[in-house]
């Protein structure tokens, strides 16, 4: 069973320029010991939606739809109630962690505080938990480092933090906000070698949360692709690399440098995303689609089972069409 | 091989540490950079690559003269420009101009884009104010921006425009050198492949050289004909991209190269991981012997003593390493 079912979710923000669909009608669902990678750019919605999931969007932002933790709908639940789930239900992780963690409080204060925020434990408990929690996340010398302050640790260290803090109350489903992309390419590699580690030991649900399709084919077991506010292809992560479905999956496939060292120029994507204000009427990716066709410009393609497992796609495209360039695509990097 | 255009020769660069608030006092002297040699040709892109803190950043800013350098020298088209100001200074700066990573933070948000990249020609004094206008759009044209956009503002464009903005401001000088610091890093995937082409047509177009400062390594492997690895302000290795990256004989350079994340989930379950330990080690106090010696991999007692200098073999890759890895 599914530990979190996210259904038609809508997040609309108000601006001086009119309402903006950041996130629109996106449905998904992670069970307990999944990993569900959400990859797409800057403006797509992915933290949005996060946001949306954790109830951390201001009063400005609407949220209609439905979002499931278990069987508990989190859509329209009272301030409170959200926070007492918040940290101990479920947690997250965010990309800067020197925003996340208070500069002028040790990390031990802070990692006490969350705590006793959640479970009846008395301080010395409270602080046993914290230097098993930053044992398990690697951090050499636990007992000293609560004595330290956030600026006194290297980045790495501090998303380690984060994670440590992140997990001490055992929470159901974890989220990962770009856990790495602050981070050097050799943390980075620690990071995602710790984050495999526990996803063995913690039966969370961890939603993460990437641009980078590395990051995805690292640890991800399921993957949606967003684009402007939608999800255009849903698939398990060796579905998506395989045979890639949207023409959008195809060029963000297209322009990794790593994969393409013999092409002539790097492929690229022409053109930028639509503006969430005014969206274009039909398929979002219209107007940087190479394939794109008359229908596409009117109307919106629903999110249309494959037939290969779970795997989904948002496209007018003929299945055989999709089939044919997928795997050339993937072909043509493998060779 | 001909003359080198730029060329820096033992690149020392240090910051003071210093104690106390209202009686400052230095105590010491971090050397972020130390000892970096370096030649730049015709044509050729020179990649520098390290993780944050190696120096990269401070040699890059030292070599187009925006950072004092203490000891060493650098010689453009084969002139010692070390201790160069004034109108000598300014002529050099014509000529090896520079991009920067965040676009937006490089812009002045109140300044019409058009003037912004109009506003180098202006300090150097180039031309009359009609042929000013007619460089900028020109210089507009050639990166991809539309010069009916001239009267914009910089939040009106997006973050890969912003870039070819920032692009646009280094080749209306029309250099023959353009120092890119992490050109790339701040944007999106897709736009990245844009920017990186861009950066490509340049090059052929108008025959520049580039130094390119990054720690994406695919990024660099794309546009480098050379490649630098540093840490800890040391140059560790050197030679073309092939060599490096086929085979890298560093084993810091093969850590380096084995941490990115492959996209390609069946390889990725599949591949033999090294992951090195620990952070970068503190420049104030680096470690005896060799500097990487207590994260590597392959390190001999030997390495905690014994500094290895840079050797070169014949076809000219070079690493800095008593036991470097077989090929």
């Amino acid at each position: 069973m599914a530990l979190l079912t996210v259904e038609n979710l809508r997040t609309t923000f108000r601006t001086d320029d009119g309402p903006v669909g950041a996130v629109d009608g996106v449905s998904l669902s992670v069970d307990a010991g999944q990993v569900l990678g959400i990859v797409g750019e800057s403006g797509c919605g992915k933290s949005a939606m996060s946001l949306s999931i954790m109830g951390l969007l201001p009063k400005s932002a609407m949220v209609e739809g439905s979002i499931r933790l278990g069987d508990r709908e989190l859509v329209g639940l009272p301030g409170g109630e959200l926070r007492r789930l918040r940290g101990a239900e479920m947690a997250m992780i965010f990309q800067d962690p020197m925003t996340s963690l208070n500069p002028v409080m040790t990390i031990g204060w802070q990692l006490v505080e969350a705590v006793r925020l959640h479970q009846k434990v008395s301080k010395a408990e409270a602080r046993r938990l914290a230097i098993e929690g930053l044992a398990a996340v690697g951090i050499p010398s636990p007992e000293d480092r609560l004595r330290s302050y956030p600026l006194e640790l290297s980045g790495g260290m501090r998303q380690r933090v984060m994670i440590a803090m992140a997990l001490l109350n055992r929470p159901r489903l974890l989220i990962a906000d770009e856990p790495t992309t602050a981070l050097d390419v050799t943390t980075q590699a620690q990071i995602l070698e710790l984050m495999r580690e526990l996803r063995r030991e913690v039966d969370a649900a961890i939603v993460l949360i990437t641009h980078d399709l590395g990051v995805v084919a690292e640890l991800c077991d399921e993957v949606a692709v967003m684009y402007a506010g939608r999800v255009v292809e849903r698939a398990t992560v060796d579905e998506l690399f395989a045979r890639p479905q949207h023409p959008y999956t195809w060029g963000l496939l297209a322009s990794l440098p790593g994969r393409n060292l013999a092409s002539e120029r790097l492929h690229q994507i022409p053109g930028s995303p639509p503006s969430l204000l005014r969206p274009p009427a039909g398929c979002r990716f219209a107007a940087r689609c190479p394939f794109v066709m008359d229908v596409c410009r009117d109307d919106p393609p629903p999110l249309t089972p494959t037939g290969r497992g779970t795997a989904a796609v948002a496209c007018h495209l003929a299945q055989d069409v999709r089939d044919r360039e997928g795997a050339r695509l993937s072909g043509e990097e493998r060779a | 091989m001909s003359e080198p255009i730029l060329r820096a020769t033992g690149v020392t660069i240090g910051f003071p540490v210093t104690r106390g608030i209202i009686f400052q006092r230095e105590v010491g002297r971090v050397q972020a950079v130390d000892g970096v040699d370096l030649e730049l040709h015709a044509g050729e892109t020179l990649a520098i690559v390290g993780e944050s803190g190696c120096g990269k950043t401070t040699l890059a800013r030292g070599l187009v003269r925006l950072q004092s350098i203490d000891a060493g020298t650098i010689e453009y088209l084969g002139e010692d420009i070390t201790r160069r100001s004034g109108r000598g200074l300014t002529d050099f700066r014509r000529q090896v101009t520079m991009i920067f990573q965040d676009p937006i933070a490089s812009l002045d948000p109140r300044m019409r884009i058009g003037q912004s990249v109009q506003e180098p020609l202006d300090i150097h004094g180039i031309g009359t104010p009609v042929e000013r206008k007619r460089r900028v759009q020109e210089a507009m044209e050639r990166v991809g921006l539309n010069p009916e956009h001239y009267n914009r503002f910089p939040h009106e464009f997006s973050g890969g425009q912003r870039q070819r903005i920032g692009i646009a401001r280094a080749v209306v000088m029309e250099p023959r050198v353009i120092v890119c610091d992490e050109p790339v890093s701040a944007l999106d995937v897709s736009v990245q492949a844009q920017i990186v082409n861009l950066l490509e047509d340049l090059q052929r177009d108008l025959g520049l050289s580039y130094i390119v400062i990054a720690h994406d390594l695919d990024v660099v492997r794309r546009l480098a004909d050379r490649v630098k690895v540093m840490y800890l302000g040391r140059v560790v290795e050197e030679g073309t991209g092939e060599q490096v990256y086929t085979a890298p004989r560093h084993p810091y350079s093969s850590a380096l190269l084995a941490a990115r994340p492959v996209a390609d989930p069946v390889r990725a379950r599949s591949q033999q991981r090294i992951v090195l330990e620990g952070d970068v080690p503190s420049p104030l106090n680096p470690p005896s012997g060799c500097r990487f010696h207590p994260r590597c991999p392959v390190a001999q007692p030997s390495c905690a003593q014994e500094d290895p200098r840079l050797e070169h073999a014949a076809d000219g890759h070079g690493w800095a390493c008593a036991y470097p890895l077989e090929p």
